[in-house]
């Protein structure tokens, strides 16, 4: 029981994107795609989620190819947090939250009792109850991260797709979210495939890492293996050491910062 | 230094007798007031006239002046009643109109000696450019009967035979009396109740301040919108049969609708249409519900209808021939006139 | 109306949304009789007495030639239906557009259709060949070709764009109102001209049931469909991405809702000629009374918009002899009040 991808590739018009992407997560696996900023995450994210069409290649939900399936069925079984939030209307964040039940309503239906029951647990899952009748438009950005997150799991799909989840998250709220994300994983068994910046983050909490350089697969496969200085070097462009800190954590810097601060 | 002074003083010598030149030549122009209360200075011929908007043009043709017409407003060139009177009136010049603007430059290339503008803040500057630029313009407002004989008198001085416009107003008198002395014995507040369907649309009226109004009273009416004022006013079909008029006159323009109206069930009760005393306003050559000395044929045609008893001794078709051929010396059937005031049911 | 379920209270000025809809319901009832009892014609309970009279003595044929039985059925009630009905018609679409465009400045003319159809009827009233209740005809015609073509304009140029959308429509605003200009300037300044300016006023001082019989059912039907499927507007206003990760089809869902409001709003004005204001300031008035969530705003909405017509046509009617055009009313009434709820919800987080 998988997500997997295999030789995807996708281009904007004439200019490349993604090219020959293959990789698989399994059930219950927290995966992180690592890249610079332009690396082609984004894309690959909304190319899982069926929201871009690619040009090549195929990704199959537990075996089935979502090229055939519906808008709607695909939505019973991926969901995205997306990275930024405009601004809408004054709602409430439970309607927000209560959104994510929308593919399993039918043509006049809205949402009932039960779906908001559990649009409430789900915020309540996450610590976040005390939001639930604040104006979406006024709370802070990684308040709104959370909204979100709490609407695609309200989705109750296998797969939840994250982009830069914890971009607007202070200190601890970050380590707390990507802890969240990965006890689910574990609890639920769901499969979770997150766009992260900060490589400790992706080394800290995630299963498997996928590393995306210019939009072509630089590495992938379980985090002890692909999180090595040398990877995360030749990803992002600069020296880099790998650095332990104390309680056999270790966190990765640039070697620059050897220099600035000699 | 002395060079200086004489150079002035033969400057302004020059100019004292430029200046004079034309003074002593307008002692051979005339000078009118016209409905605006402006001074207007005229040539002592006037022979070529422009109008810009129709009443003006009807006004200028039933005086008998069509043939110095050089510029009318444009719908003038397309009108029955202009073209018959006046053949050539559709080769004349075109200056827009009051609605629309009046093209000044189309106006000064025609280079008239009389420009005849409308009481309006636009007409009313216009004249103002025009004097300025050395060419006569009176200012009219024929919008009204006392208006309409001041604007027929004002122009007949114009063009110097004041005459003109004294025919005019006895013909246009004859056929008014013809009706005053009928209905003058009938008691005001037993006259027949008229409803006017304005040129808008069935459902609007004439005010009490507007020129139709005047047209019904005089015909031994009583207007159903006298109490409205302003222009013409928006009606509910509620209130035409709250009024439940005697007799309904429709403008001509407004007949198109007039099936689909006539068939409400709300309008079928109402008297005149059970009566069948629903007419449109004459004529197909030119209406006479709009501001023009044929509104006095209006009024005798409204009046005929209104009471058609007392008017048994009278020869309709007769009295607007002898009318029409006294303006236009053409009568009405002559020039292919016909009253075509029924409607077919 | 199935009514909302939940533990939420509403962010507007009312915790429960039954308790307003509710409310405005009584009044839109209470008006509506009020309004079959006020005109020109000797009102109340005189005119109710002289037409159960005419029944009692001659029976249905006596009540049939009964004038006062017949200004109310013939006169007053189809305007008053027609004044709730094209009342509800403009408010839901401006709230429609609204939502589809997340712009709360938006109304329903926005993508050409009043343009189109005031066009249409100008072109009706020039032409002789054109019968007079074939005006109406061109008018609904060319609202609805003027949307077509704002419709298509934007999908030429970038098909999912909500802002090329706009623009559009304001192109083919731009040229519908050229067009009519050049109408006007054509047209008899005498008779043709001041007909084409009655009409656009927009009144509804000629209501009859055919009116009804012609714009009801499909501007009903339009009402029904659009307060069904009320709840994918919220969702659709997330944008087009998060739409589609929910799992519909945004560009589709826009046309829809597209085009049945603009079937609604080229009804309306084919019908009783440019009523405006209504389809701005009504959605306001509902967001500020139970929030901006669809599901609850929609309902309160289309009674909201009803009544405010409803008055605003009695006002109309009855405060001079003669009738005042409706746009007045509605322009002196809902502009200072736009302008007020744009002050009290400001900070709310969308103006």
């Amino acid at each position: 029981m998988s997500l997997s991808c295999s030789a995807l590739s996708f281009a904007y018009g004439r200019e490349p994107v993604l090219l020959d992407i293959s990789f698989r997560v399994e059930n219950g696996t927290f995966c992180a795609i690592l890249g610079r900023n332009g690396s082609g995450k984004t894309t690959l994210l909304h190319c899982l989620g069926g929201i871009l069409k690619p040009d090549q290649g195929r990704i199959e939900l537990d075996g089935l190819d979502i090229a055939g399936l519906s808008r709607q069925e695909l939505a019973r079984l991926v969901s995205l947090v997306p990275q930024e939030s405009i601004d809408i209307f004054p709602f409430q964040v439970i309607d927000v939250v209560v959104m994510g039940r929308t593919p399993f309503l039918g043509l006049g239906q809205s949402p009932g009792r039960d779906d908001y029951r559990l649009a409430w647990q789900t915020l309540g899952l996450l610590e976040a109850g005390y939001l639930g009748q604040r104006n979406f438009n006024k709370i802070s950005g990684g308040e709104r991260q959370i909204a979100l997150l709490a609407r695609a799991l309200v989705q109750s799909t296998d797969t939840i797709l994250l982009d830069e989840p914890t971009n607007h998250l202070d200190f601890q709220n970050t380590y707390r979210l990507l802890g969240r994300i990965k006890e689910l994983c574990r609890s639920r068994g769901l499969r979770a495939v997150a766009a992260i910046h900060d490589p400790n983050l992706a080394y800290l909490f995630a299963d498997q890492v996928v590393m995306l350089k210019e939009g072509r697969l630089l590495a992938q496969g379980p985090t002890e293996q692909v999180m090595t200085a040398e990877w995360v070097s030749e990803l992002y462009g600069t020296e880099t050491l790998l650095a332990e800190v104390s309680g056999g954590l270790s966190l990765f810097l640039p070697a620059l910062i050897q220099k600035s601060r000699s | 230094m002395i060079v200086k002074v004489l150079i002035l003083l033969v400057s302004l010598t020059t100019m004292i007798l430029i200046g004079g030149v034309p003074a002593a030549l307008a002692q051979n122009e005339r000078k009118i007031m016209d409905l605006a209360g402006r001074e207007v200075v005229l040539p002592s011929q006037v022979k070529k006239i422009v109008t810009t908007f129709k009443p003006a043009t009807l006004c200028v043709l039933s005086l008998g002046l069509a043939d110095r017409l050089v510029g009318v407003e444009d719908s003038s060139k397309k009108e029955p009643l202009q073209l018959k009177v006046h053949p050539p009136l559709a080769q004349a010049a075109g200056v827009g109109d009051k609605s629309r603007g009046v093209n000044l430059e189309a106006l000064v290339a025609l280079k008239p000696d009389l420009v005849v503008l409308y009481a309006q803040k636009d007409g009313l500057e216009l004249a103002g450019r025009l004097a300025a630029l050395g060419i006569s313009a009176i200012v009219i407002f024929p919008e009204d009967f006392p208006g309409l004989v001041q604007s027929l008198q004002v122009l007949a001085e114009a063009v110097g035979e004041p005459e003109r416009a004294a025919k005019v107003q006895r013909a246009m008198d004859r056929l008014l009396n013809l009706v005053q002395t009928r209905i003058s014995a009938l008691p005001v507040d037993n006259r027949p109740v008229v409803y006017y369907a304005s040129p808008q649309d069935f459902f609007s009226t004439a005010s009490g301040q507007m020129l139709q109004d005047d047209m019904v009273v005089r015909a031994g009416g009583r207007n159903a919108g006298h109490g409205l004022s302003g222009y013409f006013q928006p009606v509910s079909p509620e209130q035409v049969l709250a009024w439940n008029p005697d007799l309904i006159a429709v403008s001509r323009r407004t007949a198109g609708s007039l099936g689909e109206v006539l068939n409400r069930p709300e309008i079928r009760m109402v008297k005149a249409v059970t009566s069948k005393r629903v007419y449109l306003f004459p004529s197909d050559l030119a209406p006479w519900d709009f501001p023009s000395p044929l509104t006095a044929a209006g009024v005798l045609w409204l009046g005929v209808r209104l009471d058609p008893d007392l008017f048994r001794d009278l020869n309709l078709l007769k009295e607007i021939n002898e009318f029409h051929a006294a303006l236009f010396s053409r009568t009405f059937t002559e020039m292919g006139g016909r009253l075509a005031d029924q409607v077919t049911p | 109306m199935k009514l909302q379920a939940g533990q939420n209270s509403a962010p507007g000025l009312f915790a429960d949304h039954r308790v307003v809809i509710a409310a405005i319901l009584v009044l839109l009832a209470l008006a509506f009789i009020f309004s079959l009892f006020i005109g020109r014609l000797e009102s109340g309970f005189g005119l109710l007495s002289r037409a159960w009279e005419a029944w009692k003595y001659k029976g249905a044929s006596g009540l049939a030639e009964n004038v006062d039985w017949l200004v109310l059925t013939s006169v007053r009630l189809p305007r008053v239906l027609l004044a709730v009905l094209v009342g509800m018609g403009l408010s839901v679409s401006g709230a429609v557009y609204q939502g589809l465009f997340r712009n709360p400045l938006v109304s329903p003319d926005i993508l050409g259709v009043a343009a189109g159809c005031t066009f249409g009827a100008a072109l009706g009233l020039i032409l002789s060949q054109v019968q007079f209740g074939l005006v109406r005809l061109s008018a609904f015609v060319f609202g609805l070709a003027a949307v077509s073509l704002a419709l298509w304009l934007a999908r030429l140029i970038a098909a999912h764009s909500i802002i090329v959308l706009v623009l559009a429509g304001l192109v083919v605003t731009s040229v519908f109102n050229a067009l009519l200009m050049i109408l006007k300037y054509l047209a008899d300044p005498y008779s043709q001209l001041p007909a084409i300016v009655f009409w656009i006023m927009g009144s509804l001082h000629r209501a009859q049931w055919k009116d009804i019989y012609l714009a009801g059912p499909l501007i009903g039907a339009g009402l029904v469909l659009i307060h069904v499927l009320r709840f994918r507007l919220n969702v659709l206003s997330l944008g087009d991405l998060q739409a589609r990760s929910l799992g519909l089809n945004p560009p589709l869902w826009r046309i829809m809702f597209v085009a049945v409001s603009s079937l609604i709003v080229a009804l309306s004005v084919s019908t009783c000629g440019q009523i405006c204001w209504i389809g701005l300031v009504v959605p306001h008035i509902a967001r500020t009374l139970v929030g901006p969530n669809h599901e609850r705003m929609i309902p309160v909405t289309a009674l909201t918009g009803g009544l405010f017509l409803l008055v605003a046509d009695d006002l109309a009617r009855t405060l001079t002899t003669a009738e005042m055009p409706l746009s007045i009313i509605t322009a002196l009434a809902g502009a200072p009040l736009f302008a007020y709820l744009l002050y009290r919800n400001r900070g709310g987080g969308w103006t």
